[in-house]
């Protein structure tokens, strides 16, 4: 017990503490290679990084789960509502994992999102519509929807009640035939999560416009404000990258999230510890 | 003339879907599903199998013939529509995630996070700058209250978890008063796009319809 | 079994790239050149199934065999499916400027774009004013921000009760309280991003495989 509280003390004071200290030497020597290879001034980003990964990985494959320590992102009871709102008004759901290629983080967080989506819309039984933009992203959500058909014990379901495809690779054309598709069925519930630019904002509105419940999930600064004022819901940043995680009910990728904020909370003591110091410092 | 008509005519029939989803603008949609894949797959022909891979091999095989390598990797994509072999399909994304999610991470640490704590972690007392001082401040609150809206874990000890309750509520208003204003810009510069189409269709199309049917020639 | 592989795959090219970054040397640097020059090579291939895969549906509503069949729907799934062969065929022969490729490009495909893309205002003003309506207080907020900026961004203000300083806070706000924002969501995305590369490599977020354990 005392060992577990020393070792988070000096994780989440000590650590930063260090970090801030040594950063402006590191800084210092931009350019310098330690040992013909190491760049000194990566160093603490390597310190850190190391520290990140070693954490995550501890917390998730950990024995025990950490779900109830962190508050719900948002819950699922959300997105079962919307698959509900579908089956009882016989209409299709919309989901889009964002509109940028798989080395996108944004995206993968996206199609966990999708993935939950699915396996609710399967158990309903409602129609999946999924117009794609990027032709690496299209064939994975295929499988992700064949494989969750599969556990499910419903191999023909992505042929009968679904229709995933590549609606084309141009932003706007894309989003064109997304906003025409949203008019035409009238889906019930929409999920847009991933990474967007300006096209999101059409295929928000288009679906809000037309009576469906609308989940966003961005990380793109810029399209915040939008998917704020057209979803009823929008993940937000980090949010997004969360959400996916908890919404798996997955031990180890709930546990991960855990880790995230043990990170955070590093990153609390850097600010305010060095905002501090430093203010003593510039009155000497 | 002809081409620009019938640039104002689709650009009428598109606008028509912001009114009612209607028979034009379905035939549009229709219409450039089609080009635009079959864009997609010109250009991915041209861009990256002709200028990436073909030409290069040709040209100089003995520096490029290591270029076929990943060529062949990437054509087990070809398995994807099979049940069976699906599996194969992962063996080329798995690289393409694998290493590009190795590259990020040093990325993302040095230049969103090192990087945003540097310009935030200031001194909050400027000597003899009232007004700077307080910005400062202002900066290091906002980014101290609105980085606690997303810490998600519970905190056990009751002090600080009421102190991050209230954290959390400055934290989301000053995110959506902030959003206000990118809103209230992003809509200024929206605002100058639908002009000029609006510019194109009067003065490029019926501006020139009006010179021709007034015998101004073409 | 079949599934390892690519996990496999994923670990030990993410833990080699991680591990590059921190080395400067000239094949470090070739090693990274070559991750690069080889991913568009390896994801080319992936517009073949998923172009195929359009064309199936489409094809099915074609033949009317798709959920609903109408003859609307199979006449329009005509259009895309001429389209398409013609700007396939035409394209691969030539797409120089004066070819069929590039007029349907330039006089069809642009023109639909470049609408869409400035109809983002009417899509905007519709949200806005929507959110004015249903008044959920989070929303509220952001459209009276908003509001002050498009007034003062125009030079409305001078016409408002107290509008030099609406002006004044408005300019203040988007100095210090937008940049604020912007980098805690900026921090909070990082965070993100790491976790879920970290849960890639790793092997515990497996939904770009299809998901499951």
């Amino acid at each position: 017990m005392n060992r577990s509280i020393l070792i988070n003390v000096l994780l989440v004071v000590v650590l930063p503490i260090v970090l801030l200290l040594i950063f402006p030497y590191t800084n210092q020597h931009a350019g310098d290679l330690f040992l013909g290879f190491f760049p000194v001034d990566k160093t603490v980003s390597f310190i850190a990084l190391v520290l990140l990964i070693s954490v995550i990985v501890k917390y998730a494959y950990e024995q025990k789960s950490h779900a109830s320590e962190i508050r719900e992102v948002i819950p699922r009871k959300f997105i079962r509502e919307g698959i509900g709102r579908c089956a009882e008004m016989g209409r299709p759901c919309m989901f889009v994992p964002g509109t940028s290629s798989p080395s996108d983080v944004a995206t993968i967080a996206g199609l966990a999102i999708g993935s939950v989506t699915i396996d609710e819309a399967i158990d309903l039984d409602v129609f999946i519509d999924s117009p794609q933009r990027d032709y690496m992203v299209m064939p994975i959500t295929k499988s992700l929807l064949e494989e969750r058909a599969m556990l499910k014990g419903r191999p023909d379901y992505p042929s009968t009640h679904s229709d995933v495809f590549l609606a084309s690779t141009v932003q706007f054309t894309h989003a064109q035939l997304v906003a025409g598709r949203l008019e035409r069925d009238r889906h019930g519930f929409a999920v847009f999560a991933g990474m967007f630019w300006a096209e999101m904002l059409i295929m928000l509105e288009a679906a809000t416009m037309n009576g469906a419940m609308v989940l966003s999930g961005v990380d793109s600064v810029v399209q915040m404000p939008f998917a704020v004022a057209a979803s009823d819901k929008a993940l937000l940043g980090e949010e997004l990258y969360a959400a996916g995680a908890q919404l798996s009910e997955e031990k180890r990728l709930v546990n991960s999230v855990v880790a995230q904020d043990l990170i955070k909370s590093l990153l609390f003591t850097a600010l305010i510890v060095g905002a501090l110091a430093t203010t003593i410092q510039s009155f000497f | 003339m002809l081409t620009t008509t019938i640039a104002a005519l689709l650009t009428l029939g598109a606008m028509s879907l912001v009114w009612k989803e209607n028979i034009v603008s379905r035939f549009i949609e229709h219409l450039i599903l089609g080009i635009s894949l079959g864009y997609g797959v010109v250009l991915t022909y041209r861009q990256i199998f002709l200028r990436l891979f073909w030409v290069p091999v040709t040209t100089d095989f003995a520096a490029n013939w290591i270029l076929i390598l990943p060529t062949l990797i990437g054509a087990l994509w070809l398995a994807q529509p099979f049940q069976k072999v699906r599996w194969l399909s992962l063996i080329p994304l798995a690289m393409v995630l694998g290493a590009f999610s190795g590259l990020g991470l040093e990325r993302i640490m040095s230049s969103y996070i090192i990087e945003a704590l540097e310009g935030t972690v200031k001194s909050l007392y400027v000597a003899g700058d009232l007004q700077k001082s307080f910005d400062h401040v202002v900066i290091w609150l906002g980014v101290v209250c609105i980085l606690s809206y997303f810490y998600f874990r519970r905190i056990h000890n009751p002090a600080l978890e009421k102190a991050h309750e209230y954290t959390r509520i400055v934290g989301i208003w000053w995110l959506m008063a902030s959003f206000g204003v990118s809103f209230g810009f992003t809509v200024m510069a929206r605002a100058a796009l639908l002009i000029y189409r609006i510019q194109f269709l009067t003065q490029d199309w019926i501006g020139e319809l009006i010179k021709i049917a007034s015998g101004g020639g073409m | 079994m079949q599934r390892n592989i690519p996990l496999f795959l994923v670990f030990i090219l993410g833990i080699i790239y991680v591990l590059l970054t921190f080395i400067e040397t000239s094949w470090s640097e070739g090693a990274v050149r070559l991750a690069s020059s080889w991913a568009p090579l390896l994801s080319m291939w992936a517009i073949v199934p998923a172009t195929y895969v359009t064309l199936a549906s489409y094809g099915r509503r074609l033949t009317k065999r798709d959920r609903n069949p109408t003859t609307q729907k199979a006449i329009l799934a005509g259009v895309t499916y001429v389209a398409f062969f013609t700007m396939l065929i035409s394209g691969l022969k030539s797409n120089a400027e004066g070819s069929l490729f590039d007029w349907m490009f330039r006089n069809i495909q642009i023109p639909v774009t470049s609408t869409m893309f400035s109809l983002l205002t009417f899509y905007i003003a519709s949200a806005a004013y929507r959110a004015f309506r249903v008044s959920r207080a989070h929303t509220s907020l952001l459209m009276v921000f908003a509001v002050l900026v498009m007034v003062t961004n125009t030079g409305m203000h001078t016409y408002i009760p107290f509008g030099q300083y609406w002006n004044e806070f408005s300019t203040w706000f988007l100095m210090t309280g937008n940049v604020a924002a912007k980098r805690a969501i900026l921090i909070g995305v990082a965070v993100g991003m790491l976790a879920t590369n970290i849960r890639i490599i790793f092997g515990i977020e497996r939904s770009w495989m299809g998901g499951g354990a």
